[in-house]
């Protein structure tokens, strides 16, 4: 077996509100390997988001290791993370979080802005690709608040995948869209990942959207109930 | 961060309303800076053109040692003698700071219109001198109306006439005398002071008679013609103050000493070196001399007054704007920052930094001020004008005459003022930025704030 | 030193204001001693010519002017005689203003009391200001002036233009002479001091009366500034009122 790509180690993470200590995750070792396209399931408050956001390197653990490609996260300083998460990651919300007063196309090229120089041409060129990738060409110049649910999380996984990342991480990404439209996004993240090798982790609730995903990780409680080892 | 500008225009259109608001409140703000700063600015220099020019104060004066507080009571052993005023002109001549120098002599006596007297303080001037100052360009620009004589012919248009004086106006109008640049008749016809006609018979004779203690301290007189009427440069100095030509106050203290020698500089700014450069020569030439610049308190305890007020009132009231238009952009920014809360976890999720993400409000911050400040250099450029050509006259304190109040903002004001403005601002946006973006990129993301 | 010190020998003889005043007990009416007084110091109605001497020394410099003095009552006329640069200058005392001209000069100048104290033309108001006339007096005491018992007098201006507001004024009991002055600013301080001498003699109406000799005056805050005026060859003569007319001057 290779070495994953991420390995998390016996992580936890507590949050507080209130007064309240609230246990997020309560010791979760998972490993995800190149390639993989796997579910987080569970019900809300679960801990699904905080892994993800754990895996993304957004926040940190309390105790426990994240490791991505062998790089201990919990090490990097705030420009490292930032660099990890432009070069490395991509993320996809349940809300789009697009930038209104952008356009399509400056939407997505927002994580160029930060990313290693590229020539303009390049920059277009790889713009134009995540595009076409998400079959968005001809609304370029649309702003967000001119497009439907599907179209504005098209510009969302095309802004996630123009850095070309090892790894896009979407909490929860169709659960702001109806269920014809979630069935077409997961089918081009599916289709993505077949095609480009583009290794997804995804967290969902819902049950339709398992059957087309190869490794489902069960988590409950803060705490993974199944599917934390390798895929079948 | 290409891109980032566009950026940083695309924020300032989000919420106009506000943007607009702040943005106003920079251009007024920066309007009044501008309309204060042109206040002062006429306010220093119209001071700074009296004193210097028409006040015969010069950039620099040169006094014998003590002699500016010593020499009216003890003109004889605190004036300057021929050969020191020779030593300090071929001085003077050599430094090509200076434009030109005159001579002065002060003193004080009685002028008498053959019934009555009253005391003056005099002033003898050369007339080349007082031509130059007359003609000279700070002087036309800063305070035309004050260079000019209100009644008669300034002295050095006078041509042919002996002992040719020009009285302030209190003065005059205490001896019924009105100027004339004609002669009058060799012998004076007698008067009669007890007459009810008594003062047409005064004033049918622009002739008046001066009479001062000699520098050995005897009493003297000499017969003085009133050419010209001038506004004394303060109330009081408007009741008693006199001109005359060096020679005709010679003549009256019988001496050939003069109080000061007044200097006159191409740029006011050299004052300092040159004071220097002249002291140090002066005293290396065997001199005793005191060389005071015209913002030395010691000469000009008006001018430094004055402007040192105007600047204090001016930099209070735009401390106070500074403040108004920075807090509006502090809160402008807060709110900005706030409603973005999420905005700005979605930037940090896709890989900017901390310092990437203020950058972005920096700018959107500088390009709000800078769209402010060109409004309001607009804005402040037409109250200038519009005050300007409304001529409204208001009374000074210092002079006799109401001024004309003028607004001439200079371009390097507006800069400096501009200047200003922008690093207020940059730093009012790090304040209300800087918090947030302590904030973890999760909490961010999850923060409801729409 | 001021030339108007000449002024000083013109105190006049009009008639003083009647004064009633709290006295010690023997001294004779404030009012009678004034007149008295400034009558020794040259107010003769009759006219008077003599020649005076004014020697001024300030911080160690001595300067000396003579003047021909002719006077009538309150009027008096005053020639430079030397030195030679001041022949000619002419001083006109008519009653209280001063006219000065000098030779070549179209018009006179007129000088007033007030003008005077400036400098050290004020030591012609020490000398000249008509007591009896321009004060009210007040015999406050007695004391001894050298050896000679006077009585002491406090004098309180009676009209805003006079020079001094204050006077302190002893004055001889036995010959009504002036003998001593203190001169007050407003403030309260002494500002000169005068010591009179009475050697000169002058016979108007066939009797001997004293004159003033000398009068010597200190500036009491200026260290060592001290003018003398010496009186010589006093003589009794008739002069015409219009001598003492400021246009006939003039000619």
């Amino acid at each position: 077996m290779s070495e994953a790509l991420i390995r998390i180690e016996a992580v936890t993470k507590t949050y507080q509100l209130g007064k309240t200590m609230v246990p997020a995750l309560r010791g979760v070792s998972l490993d995800l390997h190149r390639g993989e396209f796997t579910a987080l399931v569970g019900p809300s408050g679960s801990g699904k988001s905080t892994l993800l956001n754990l895996v993304g390197a957004i926040d940190v653990p309390d105790t426990g290791k994240v490791y991505l490609e062998g790089v201990d996260v919990g090490s990097l300083g705030d420009v490292g993370l930032s660099r990890l998460r432009n070069r490395k990651v991509g993320f996809i919300f349940q809300s789009f979080n697009l930038v209104p007063v952008l356009d399509v196309r400056e939407n997505v090229e927002l994580p160029l802005l930060v990313h290693e120089r590229l020539a303009p041409s390049e920059r277009r060129r790889r713009v134009d690709q995540a595009l076409a990738d998400v079959e968005l060409q001809g609304l370029e110049r649309h702003r967000p608040d001119e497009l439907s649910g599907g179209q504005r999380q098209r510009v969302a996984i095309a802004r996630a995948l123009v850095t070309t990342p090892l790894l896009v991480l979407a909490d929860e990404p169709t659960a702001n869209l109806d269920s014809a439209t979630a069935k077409r996004i997961l089918d081009l993240m599916v289709d993505l990942n077949v095609r480009r090798q583009v290794t997804f982790l995804f967290s969902t609730h819902d049950e339709k959207l398992m059957a087309r995903v190869g490794r489902h990780v069960q988590i409950r409680d803060g705490l993974i109930v199944s599917g934390e080892g390798a895929a079948a | 961060m290409t891109g980032a500008w566009r950026l940083a225009w695309r924020g300032l259109a989000r919420n106009r309303r506000r943007n607009l608001t702040t943005g106003l409140a920079i251009a007024v703000g920066y309007a009044g800076l501008v309309v204060l700063g042109g206040y002062a600015n006429r306010i220093e220099h119209l001071i700074r053109t009296s004193t210097v020019y028409l006040q015969h104060g010069g950039h620099l004066a040169i006094y014998r040692e003590h002699g500016l507080g010593r020499a009216s009571a003890r003109p004889a052993a605190y004036a300057l003698a021929p050969e020191e005023q020779r030593a300090i002109a071929a001085i003077l001549a050599a430094d090509p700071r200076v434009e030109f120098w005159g001579r002065y002599l002060q003193g004080s006596g009685l002028a008498g219109n053959g019934c009555t007297s009253r005391p003056f303080q005099a002033l003898g001037v050369e007339l080349a001198a007082e031509r130059r100052i007359l003609e000279h360009v700070q002087v036309k620009r800063w305070a035309p109306e004050l260079g000019r004589p209100l009644a008669g012919l300034a002295l050095p248009d006078v041509q042919g006439v002996e002992g040719a004086v020009a009285l302030s106006a209190g003065l005059a109008a205490g001896l019924r005398k009105r100027p004339s640049a004609a002669a009058p008749a060799a012998l004076a016809p007698p008067l009669d002071c007890g007459a009810p006609d008594a003062d047409a018979q005064v004033a049918a004779d622009s002739g008046l008679q001066l009479a001062g203690p000699t520098f050995d301290g005897s009493l003297s007189a000499t017969d003085a013609q009133l050419v010209a009427i001038f506004r004394g440069a303060t109330p009081e100095e408007d009741q008693s103050s006199l001109v005359a030509e060096l020679a005709t106050l010679q003549r009256l203290y019988d001496t050939d000493r003069v109080t000061s020698v007044a200097v006159y500089l191409r740029d006011a700014a050299d004052a300092p070196a040159v004071a220097r450069d002249l002291a140090g020569r002066l005293a290396a030439a065997g001199l005793r001399t005191s060389v005071y610049r015209y913002d030395d308190p010691a000469v000009n305890p008006y001018y430094v007054g004055t402007v040192g007020f105007v600047g204090a009132l001016v930099g209070f009231i735009g401390l106070l704007v500074a403040v108004v238009a920075t807090l509006s952009v502090l809160n402008a920014m807060t709110l900005a920052v706030i409603e973005r809360t999420r905005e700005v976890g979605t930037l940090r999720s896709i890989g900017f930094t901390r310092r990437q993400v203020l950058a972005l409000f920096l700018r959107e911050a500088a390009a709000l001020a800078a769209l402010g400040t060109l409004a309001g250099l607009a804005l402040g450029l037409a109250a200038v004008v519009a005050v300007n050509r409304a001529n409204v006259r208001f009374a000074a304190p210092g002079f006799a005459d109401r001024i004309q109040l003028l607004l001439q903002p200079t371009a390097t004001q507006c800069l400096a003022i501009a200047a200003l403005i922008l690093p207020l601002t940059l730093v009012a946006t790090w304040i209300a930025v800087r918090r947030r973006l302590r904030t973890g990129v999760a909490e961010l993301l999850t923060t409801s704030t729409a | 030193m001021s030339p108007l010190v000449i002024a000083l020998f013109l105190a006049a003889s009009a008639p003083a204001a009647a004064v009633p005043s709290a006295a010690p007990a023997g001294a004779p009416g404030a009012a009678a001693l004034l007149r008295d007084a400034d009558r020794a110091r040259g107010g003769l109605e009759q006219g008077v010519t003599w020649t005076l001497e004014v020697e001024s020394t300030e911080e160690g410099v001595t300067r000396r002017r003579t003047f021909l003095v002719r006077a009538r009552g309150v009027d008096a006329l005053a020639e430079g005689v030397a030195p030679a640069r001041t022949k000619g200058e002419v001083f006109l005392f008519n009653d209280r203003s001063l006219w000065f001209l000098k030779p070549g000069q179209r018009r006179p100048i007129s000088i007033s009391a007030r003008q005077r104290l400036q400098g050290e033309a004020s030591n012609g108001d020490v000398a000249s200001t008509n007591y009896a006339r321009d004060y009210q007096g007040r015999v406050v005491g007695e004391e001894l002036v050298g050896d000679e018992p006077a009585w002491r007098m406090e004098l309180q201006a009676l009209r805003p233009d006079v020079s001094y507001d204050q006077i302190r004024y002893w004055v001889s009991k036995r010959r009504h002479l002036g003998l001593k002055a203190e001169f007050l600013t407003v403030s309260g301080e002494c500002f000169k001091t005068a010591t009179f001498d009475y050697a000169n003699q002058v016979v108007v109406a066939g009797q001997e009366v004293p004159l003033v000799s000398r009068m010597t005056i200190r500036d009491a805050m200026g260290a060592g500034n001290v003018t003398v005026l010496r009186y010589r060859e006093p003589r009794a003569e008739r002069h015409a009122p219009s001598l003492f007319n400021i246009n006939n001057v003039v000619r």
